[in-house]
């Protein structure tokens, strides 16, 4: 498609900032500056000197044209549409997260289906990962801290064309403080960019935990990985993800670009991919990583669903019904004798309770650990 | 199309013929960017550039010492922006008042009747005026092949 971007509006949302960088990174060098009003640019390509003259005031009232001359010159020189350039213009400040079928061959139509597997599995590998950033564990339950619902409720899906089977993410990044030339690879680093950095390495470390795990045929490599962001959660959305381009090719491409706006000078692009043959190595990783974890002084709101006993003979063991991470869950518990009467009292009037314990993995449910707080929630 | 719609046609179409004649082309950007209503640049080429609001007028505005022309607060306000990168003109075209003697053609030649006029206001003081704000353009400048190309070697900072 040759789509021409003309948008006034759109074209000043384009900063500076973003088609300097851009413009460096593909090799353009500054040949002028004109004090206050603009950046001017050359590039030998095509047997002649190009220049590119980028304005620095946002405000000035001829700044939308002056962007748009030098998209029009990237579109030509880049053999892309301007839509296409002004997209890479508009990400500049972003990393930049792409999911694609590998493999995949176009002329199929892409499904809504399809589309929305991809974006599930997106979002809970990037709060999984983000997760990770905070604290790395093998595994996540329950809601996600408020940094990580904010880091997820910034990324942008970027516009594609209608039938590509990449799904394109922005994680903006934040400029760092003005008093930080660029800011460290490890320190003071703005949450997002922790979050994506944390999503790149659990990429990369998954991948070459899925080697290991296929030469010794024992998965011990992801207790190693764990540290680099690996949990139960991300092998099951890389599993899902993987699972649902088969459609399209064979598993799943990811790639990370990082902004370059924040370049991270020690880290490489990320590129990794995932065939169908890893899903079921993803899923058994997963189940091995969840029956690790504990999960320490959860809230749980439940039914109680089972006693095993009859209330007569009640001996304190109960089966909860519990909605954790969108699933009804069974959970077993085994209460003191100081409970027994709130316990048979909830379960004849089918009322919620509500208590704290440390949860553990059984199967396919867990087991509550140390139930306290308990009491009846009278809705 | 209402007079003004056709007033402001006939003033770019004004533009173009002198500025092609000139050497140079209006660039073909449906970009409406705030008061910019056309940019000019080398035919063949990319830069410089010289952006322009165009005003058209019937009325008799001419006086001994330029053009007194009204011109909205806002427009003067972003033509005499300094943060603009390249000159940013204001171009009057004056039109005879009856329509029929805008232009005339025969086999031998087209005729465009009188004349348009530039002026650059970057660097003014803006304006704290409620509607406009009357300038005055020189008659000297006429909007022609020789002050065009002046205005084209002045686009670089060198010589702003």
């Amino acid at each position: 498609m040759r789509v021409e971007i003309q948008d006034p509006e759109a074209l000043r949302t384009i900063p500076p900032a973003s088609v300097l960088a851009h413009l460096r990174a593909s090799g353009w060098e500054e040949a002028e500056v004109w004090p206050d009003r603009a950046v001017v640019l050359e590039k030998a390509e095509a047997g002649q000197r190009w220049e590119a003259v980028v304005p620095i005031k946002t405000t000035a009232p001829g700044y939308a044209r002056n962007i748009f001359q030098v998209v029009e010159v990237l579109a030509m020189l880049e053999d892309r549409s301007q839509l296409d350039v002004f997209r890479t213009l508009a990400s500049v400040g972003a990393d930049t997260i792409r999911i694609s079928a590998r493999n995949g061959v176009e002329g199929k139509p892409v499904s809504l289906t399809y589309a929305n597997g991809l974006m599930a599995g997106a979002v809970s590998a990037l709060a999984a990962a983000a997760r990770a950033a905070e604290t790395p564990r093998p595994a996540f339950l329950g809601p996600r801290s408020a940094k990580v619902t904010d880091f997820i409720d910034h990324i942008a899906v970027a516009p594609s064309d209608f039938d590509t089977y990449e799904l394109t993410l922005l994680s903006p990044v934040p400029d760092p403080p003005a008093q930080a030339e660029l800011f460290p690879d490890s320190h003071d680093l703005p949450f997002s960019r922790l979050a994506t950095r944390t999503l790149a390495g659990a990429l990369d470390a998954t991948h070459a935990a899925i080697a290991k795990a296929h030469e010794t045929d024992a998965l011990d490599s992801f207790d190693a990985a764990m540290s680099a962001g690996v949990s139960a959660n991300f092998c099951s959305a890389v599993s899902a993800m993987s699972d649902q381009a088969r459609e399209f090719g064979d598993g799943l491409v990811a790639d990370i670009a990082w902004s370059a706006l924040h370049p991270i000078h020690r880290s490489p692009n990320a590129h990794v991919s995932f065939s169908l043959r890893d899903v079921q190595t993803l899923d058994d990783a997963s189940k091995h990583l969840r029956s690790r974890a504990t999960f320490e002084n959860e809230h749980i709101l439940a039914d109680v669903f089972r006693l095993t006993r009859d209330p007569a003979e009640f001996d304190g063991h109960a089966v909860l019904l519990v909605e954790l991470d969108e699933r009804l869950r069974r959970v077993e518990v085994m209460f003191p004798s100081s409970e027994y009467d709130t316990v048979i009292d909830a379960h004849r009037r089918q009322v919620k309770i509500e208590l704290h314990g440390d949860l553990k993995p059984k199967g396919r449910g867990y087991v509550l650990g140390h139930p306290r707080n308990l009491k009846i929630v009278d809705e | 199309m209402t007079s003004f719609d056709e007033n402001e046609l006939f003033s770019l179409t004004y533009i173009q013929a002198v500025a092609v004649n000139a050497g140079y082309q209006l660039a073909d950007w449906q970009v409406d960017d705030q008061s910019v209503d056309g940019s000019l640049r080398p035919l063949g080429r990319r830069s410089p550039i010289v952006h322009f609001q165009a005003k058209s007028t019937t009325q008799d505005f001419v006086k001994t010492d330029g053009i007194h022309f009204p011109l909205d607060k806002d427009n003067f306000n972003d033509l005499r922006d300094p943060d603009e990168v390249w000159p940013f003109v204001l171009i009057v075209v004056l039109l005879p008042k009856v329509k029929d003697e805008w232009l005339s053609q025969s086999t031998t030649e087209l005729c465009l009747r009188r004349c348009g006029y530039f002026l650059s206001l970057r660097g003014e003081p803006r304006t704290e005026n409620k509607v406009s704000r009357t300038v005055v353009i020189p008659l000297d400048n006429v909007f022609n092949k020789e002050n065009l190309d002046a205005l084209m070697k002045s686009a670089r900072p060198e010589d702003l």
